[in-house]
């Protein structure tokens, strides 16, 4: 009788440990889910590879439409403005087709 | 034999609600995720901004119109944009100022939508971001018709966070 008792209160505990386990991680999972949904749910420009940017084709563009004075002064802001494309890559293909 | 029998049943009870305990678990962690707006504030300030760029400047030469006195009021119907939004907003969502100079010369310089805004650019670091409006900025070069270099510099902000951000 003390041993059945016994077994049957072993059981008992290995199913609330089990019940406890797993409401613990479903609890985790909805909670990990919202976190999921406020951090991947931003888009940006920078959340993602870009190889084109229009205002970085604009000065490019500008550069090889203007002279001295003009010219260096945009090719200063093409050396220290961040694009989103690489701008002496593409100053360089244009030059070469112009060529 | 029957005592064995009553603990399967109970057992079986006690997997039916492990079930729909699991399944409301999946249920309320898709809702959660599927529930939240995306947040696309940032990449409609930079369309907005590369709209009033093509605007002002095409294929790196300067809209002629800016030059006819008639741009700033006209600024809405030459680069065909509208501030209005959803009816769930009262004030006006958008802003953009728009500066163009030649050396050191201001030949325009006006601003459009909703000046209250500009009130959340650079605050980023101090309050939670989510809540505040985006602001994206960029300057360039572009060419008159006289082969002079002018600089532009337009910046743009999208509030709209109620529909961006729970």
């Amino acid at each position: 009788m003390s041993i059945n008792k016994k077994g049957q209160l072993g059981e008992t505990i290995t199913w609330v440990v089990a019940t406890i386990i797993i409401i613990f991680v479903l609890i985790t999972s909805i909670y990990a889910s919202s976190l999921v949904a406020k951090s991947k749910k931003v888009l940006s420009y920078d959340s993602y590879e870009r190889e084109a940017d229009g205002i970085m084709t604009k000065m490019i563009l500008s550069y090889f439409l203007t002279n001295g004075n003009g010219q260096a002064d945009i090719l200063f802001k093409l050396q220290n403005d961040v694009f989103y494309g690489n701008a002496f890559a593409e100053l360089n293909k244009i030059r070469n087709n112009l060529k | 034999m029957i005592n064995k029998k009553g603990a399967e049943k109970v057992l079986s009870v006690y997997w039916f609600a492990i079930i729909v305990l699991v399944a409301t678990g999946i249920f309320i962690m898709v809702y959660n995720f599927y529930n939240y707006p995306y947040d696309v504030r940032e990449i409609e300030a930079n369309i907005l901004l590369n709209n009033v760029a093509d605007c002002v400047s095409r294929g790196g030469i300067i809209n002629s119109e800016i030059f006819s006195g008639n741009f700033e009021n006209d600024f809405f119907s030459i680069c065909r944009l509208n501030f209005s939004a959803e009816e769930t907003f009262e004030e006006t969502q958008y802003y953009v100022s728009l500066n163009l100079s030649n050396a050191s010369l201001i030949i325009l310089d006006f601003e459009k939508g909703n000046k209250n805004l500009i009130s959340s650019c650079g605050l980023e670091k101090d309050v939670e971001k989510n809540n505040l409006a985006k602001c994206v900025q960029r300057e360039f070069y572009s060419v008159g018709s006289n082969s002079q270099s002018y600089l532009i510099k337009i910046l743009t902000i999208v509030r709209k966070t109620e529909k961006n951000v729970n």
